[in-house]
């Protein structure tokens, strides 16, 4: 049996995110229990993990490993039931909604597996809709940037229904970009497209890492959507029990069967 | 199968079809109010005017050649002499005979106003237990001069006790008598606000009618002789001037009157209740056609797994049935609830009617739940049509959309309908009748409502254009939000257009009226002063015509003339006509003659210019008449006056009033001031004179005005009151909406809601949705109704409706109202949406 601890291997993983440099996120000692009494799950338990700023970070895991709920919890989306979570220096886990609200809005971007967009508003429109929302206005070099780096300034005019799927998540990716985000969330993003389409999101965020230096976390199941990340972070049963720095989709595949043994 | 999937969808979408629910409920408790109270009100009436039949049988009394509906009716009666009662008394089969005296007295309470008079008469009779249904219960009947008696529920409301001095007005002046006792009225001894004073019978006479006379007879049958025949008997003994009649006929002649009013007011009533129950039929469609979009998934499984399309239908029309029988059942019981509601404003109005049990006729019932079963079934019959259509293969596909139709054929619909409304309308208003323009209102109501998301987009898009500039991203969200479908968003808008559009009609009417009243009396009133009696009809708007010979002398005075009115049979039609002094007649009016002459001889009646236009009459024609006695005559038309609202379209002399109207009583008096006094200073001398009448009103030029117009505007108060029933259906229809939109875009709020979109941000924008989506349903309103207005008005215009006035500044602020009504229509959407949980709501399907 293969099977290691989180309470062992979160000293060493701290110590690789540290070596790596400052942390854009973490998560301390964090435990969500979904439920009461007898009918109560323990999504996470006792999670404590280091996101480093400026890399590419995928956390992966079996379904029901609690991936998704440690995402929304260092995301601000979803309120843990123990622990804390930091954003910067920002201890998530002490705001209250309206402030969780503006520190999403302001220094989080996201990108969902499906739904990204606002049907109604132009690519353009869901590109800078969170800064609209903030009532500040784009900076518009950076936004030029970002808009030829996913390549779509022919389609910018177009409503989502006008769009291939590769294209919506190309869109929900600009906009995640275009805040300037401290740390950009993507739940699942290629689960829904095609093996090219999925591969060029994936390419567009690592280099969004690589050339402008944006924190990503990517939850996932794919390995070879893994494979493009900097570290790979394992989950099951709610804990951390594996971590594994430059991955190749073969590597991932063998941490995979592992776990799920 | 079926019947189980259309109960388990109705709890699973309680909330949503209790809302269409609602709709159903106010409309038809509309329905079920009106009914329940014209019942309860008939039979009140009926057990009222019964109480007589208990006492006596057959009742003697003028006969008239026709029955007026106008006041001054009574003034046509002739008293009944005393030796008619000594004929009925020796007519075999009568056991008993009286002599009754009737006639208008108000009792002045101690505030020294008149009591009552707002409409059931002030009552003078002579005092008489026998054959009456009026027994003392304190103190003593009335003896002598000075004594009068007054009813319980009288006494009871002036706080006067037995020994105290009440005034009295009868035809001449207060005067004051002292209360000898106090009676109960019938077995109630309820008085449905008519007032009684009773004086001792010579006194009554003098006072009320003439001396030695009587207004009736009863009569009492010997065992074994019925009314009938008792009626029979005495007819043929009492003069040709009289006529003797069954009591129980009597009731059932004077029921018919007040139930003919009353008939009138439960069709006006009614009438709003059909137009709640048709703007609820648009909420009743646009829920269930939400729902059915909402459900295209799990409707095209039922189709993959073998339902049929008939079973589609017949599952969402099972769940419409539910509401309708549901809504109906609640209908009914609200009913109950506002017809209670409704006396209890009649009577806040002064118009404190009899009463008795709540009646609940099997009709009533069967009439709620028919209206209610129906228009539920047929505004559902369309989205359950549509569910139908779609197809089994939908339930695979993730993006699922119902086929979007083209806007073609309604356009073609639309169209038809507009032209076909439109031509109905115009035929009603040339003069084929209400019905038609009802018909062509309804007709031009589907049109727009058909066509208006033809212009849905672009008028969004202009109402949105503020909120887009003035709130960034929320505001633009929400403009878009009330694009993207446009047909919701005009089935959402029309509900409230059907109630602005008839509010705005009113609107337009009652100011284009009052416009036309001004400068119609600014043409025709010469009058400076009007002095009338307080009563509305009978002979309590009667007076003692020697008030006028004290106003005449009144200094400052130029003239005073006494007017009556009358109704005569002229041609084949009753005519209202206006009598006075020929000689002064024309000044009050500022008559203007088109032909012929103004100085009017006996024989001869004066005709304003469209009546002669109308009748094809002409200074000259020759037209055979018949007056209230049943006198027929020939008059001659002396002459054409220009129309003038203020002296009516007929116009005859006093002497030939005279000889068919026994009662010398005048009913106004126009006074004319001389120049070179003051109007103050007259009204001063006028006031100080009339004192001693506080039954009498005196009203200057202005006040005039003002009480055409105040009759204007109550009646248009009590409508938009009325129709405000139907803008609360419209806004409900709007939360609905709403809440539906919110359900159905669960994950895109979500979405707004991760990025950053804080909750109040959330709640503006859909507060701002809904002031869009009202602002366009009373824009589209205040368009029709302007149309409609324009249309009735052009309609009346030979009626003396000639001025077109559109109340800009109201009608601007129904538009301003409708925002507000978007917001508050919001507020309980907007907060279900702020509530949702962010995470959930992402992962919704």
């Amino acid at each position: 049996m293969t099977y290691v601890t989180a309470e062992i291997l979160a000293p060493t993983a701290d110590d690789a995110f540290r070596t790596a440099g400052p942390l854009a996120a973490r998560a301390s000692g964090v435990t969500k229990v979904y439920g009461m009494g007898d009918a109560s799950v323990t999504a996470l338990d006792n999670v404590t993990l280091g996101i480093p700023s400026g890399r590419f970070t995928a956390i992966m895991g079996p379904s029901g490993s609690g991936k998704s709920t440690l995402m929304h919890c260092l995301a601000g989306l979803d309120a843990v039931s123990s622990g804390q979570v930091y954003v910067g220096d920002v201890e998530l886990t002490r705001l209250d909604d309206k402030r969780l609200t503006r520190l999403r809005r302001d220094r989080i971007g996201f990108v969902f597996q499906s739904f990204n967009l606002i049907p109604t508003l132009t690519a353009l429109e869901n590109i800078t809709l969170p800064m609209d929302i903030a009532g500040v206005k784009p900076d518009p070099a950076w936004l030029d940037t970002v808009i030829d780096t996913v390549g779509l300034r022919p389609r910018l005019g177009h409503r989502p229904s006008e769009l291939s799927g590769g294209q919506q998540q190309r869109v929900a990716c600009a906009r995640a970009l275009a805040g300037k985000p401290d740390i950009i969330f993507a739940d699942e993003p290629t689960g829904n497209l095609d093996s090219r389409s999925g591969a060029e999101v994936l390419a567009f965020l690592r280099s969004s890492v690589r050339e402008m230096g944006q924190t990503v976390v990517m939850v996932t199941h794919d390995p070879v959507a893994a494979s493009y990340a900097d570290l790979v972070v394992f989950l099951a049963d709610g804990r951390i029990v594996d971590q594994l720095a430059a991955p190749t989709a073969d590597r991932v595949l063998e941490r995979m069967k592992g776990l799920d043994r | 199968m079926i019947a189980k999937l259309t109960l388990r969808n109705l709890a699973a979408h309680k909330l949503r079809l209790a809302l269409t629910a609602i709709a159903v409920i106010l409309g038809t408790s509309f329905i079920a109010g009106t009914l329940i109270y014209a019942d309860t009100t008939n039979k009140a009436f009926d057990e009222l005017f019964n109480e007589g039949t208990k006492t006596s049988d057959v009742v003697v009394q003028a006969r008239k050649a026709f029955q007026g509906t106008e006041q001054g009716d009574e003034a046509a009666a002739k008293p009944i002499p005393a030796s008619a009662l000594a004929t009925v008394r020796r007519v075999p089969g009568v056991s008993d005979a009286v002599g009754q005296v009737m006639g208008f007295a108000a009792i002045v309470g101690k505030d020294g106003k008149p009591i009552g008079g707002g409409g059931p008469p002030q009552f003078g009779m002579g005092w008489g237990e026998r054959l009456s249904g009026y027994h003392l219960t304190t103190g003593a009947a009335p003896a002598g001069d000075h004594q009068v008696a007054i009813d319980t529920v009288t006494a009871q409301k002036t706080g006067f006790h037995v020994g105290d001095q009440v005034r009295i007005v009868t035809r001449g002046p207060a005067e004051p008598y002292t209360l000898s006792g106090i009676f109960t009225v019938g077995e109630k001894g309820t008085t449905g606000g008519v007032t009684y004073a009773a004086f001792q019978e010579s006194v009554a006479q003098r006072l009320l009618l003439e001396p030695g006379a009587y207004t009736q007879i009863v009569a009492k049958a010997a065992d074994g002789v019925t009314p009938a025949e008792l009626a029979a008997r005495i007819g043929t003994a009492v003069p040709r001037d009289f006529e003797a009649i069954t009591m129980r006929q009597a009731a059932d002649d004077a029921a018919s009157d007040v139930k003919q009013f009353l008939g009138f007011l439960s069709t006006f009533l009614l009438t709003f209740g059909v137009i709640s129950i048709f703007v609820g039929s648009f909420i009743i469609f646009n829920t269930f056609s939400m729902l059915v979009a909402q459900r295209t998934r799990e409707l095209a499984l039922l189709r993959a797994v073998g339902a049929g399309r008939r079973q589609v239908t017949r599952s969402v029309l099972g769940e419409a049935l539910g509401v309708g029988l549901v809504g109906s059942a609640a209908g009914l019981l609200a009913g109950a609830g506002l017809a209670a509601g409704l006396r209890a404003l009649f009577q806040a109005f002064g118009a404190d009617l009899p009463t008795t049990s709540m009646v609940i006729t099997s009709g009533t019932v069967i009439w709620t739940f028919g209206v209610g079963l129906v228009v539920t079934m047929v505004a559902a019959y369309f989205p359950a049509r549509r569910a139908a259509k779609i197809p089994p293969v939908a339930a695979l596909r993730d993006d699922v959309a119902m086929p979007a139709r083209s806007l073609r054929m309604r356009a073609l619909v639309g169209g038809v309908l507009l032209v076909a409304g439109g031509g109905l309308l115009a035929t009603g208003l040339l003069g084929a009748g209400i019905a038609y323009v009802g018909g062509g209102a309804l007709l031009v109501f589907l049109a727009v409502a058909m066509l208006s998301p033809l212009f849905a987009r672009p008028v969004t898009r202009v109402l949105g254009a503020p909120f887009r500039r003035l709130f960034g991203a929320t505001g633009r969200l929400a403009s878009e939000n009330a694009r993207r479908n446009p047909r919701r968003t005009s089935a959402t808008a029309s509900a409230l257009m059907i109630g602005m559009a008839l509010i705005a009609t009113v609107s337009v009417l009652a100011t284009s009226m009052n416009a036309s009243v001004d400068k119609a009396l600014d043409a025709s009133l010469g009058a400076d002063f009007q002095i009338s009696a307080g009563g509305s009809f009978g002979p309590a708007a009667t007076f003692d015509p020697s008030v006028s010979a004290d106003v005449a002398r009144v200094p400052g005075v130029a003239s005073a003339t006494a007017m009556r009115y009358a109704q005569v049979k002229m041609g084949a039609e009753l005519r209202n006509v206006t009598v006075g002094d020929p000689v002064k007649l024309a000044a009050p009016f500022k008559l203007a003659a088109e032909s012929g002459t103004l100085a009017l001889r006996d024989g001869q009646v004066l005709i304003d210019a469209s009546t002669a236009e109308d009748n094809k009459w002409a200074v000259g024609t020759r037209i055979p008449s018949q007056y209230a006695d049943g006198a027929t005559a020939t008059l001659t038309v002396a002459g054409v006056y220009k129309d003038n609202p203020m002296a009516g379209s007929y116009l005859m002399g006093e002497t030939a009033y005279a000889a068919h109207y026994p009662s010398k009583q005048i009913m106004a008096i126009l006074v004319v001031k001389r120049a070179d006094v003051s109007a103050a200073q007259v009204k001063t001398a006028l006031a100080a004179t009339l004192k001693p009448y506080p039954n009498l009103t005196l009203q200057d030029q202005s006040d005039m005005k003002d009480q055409v117009r105040s009759n204007v505007n109550q009646l248009v108060m009590m409508i938009t009151a009325l129709l405000v029933l139907s803008i609360l259906i419209a806004i409900l229809g709007i939360v609905n909406t709403l809440a539906l939109s919110v359900i159905e875009r669960t994950r895109e709020i979500g979405l707004l809601r991760a990025i950053g979109m804080g909750r109040r941000q959330l709640r503006s924008m859909i507060r701002y949705e809904s002031v869009v989506i009202s602002v366009f349903g009373a824009l589209l309103g205040v368009l029709v109704g302007v149309g409609f207005g324009w249309a009735i008005q052009a309609g009346l215009a030979s009626d003396g409706v000639d001025v077109l006035s559109i109340p800009v500044g109201q009608l601007a602020g129904y538009l301003l109202a409708a925002g507000v009504v978007g917001v508050l229509a919001a507020i309980w959407p907007a907060r279900r949406a702020a509530r949702m949980d962010v995470l959930r709501a992402i992962a919704t399907q």
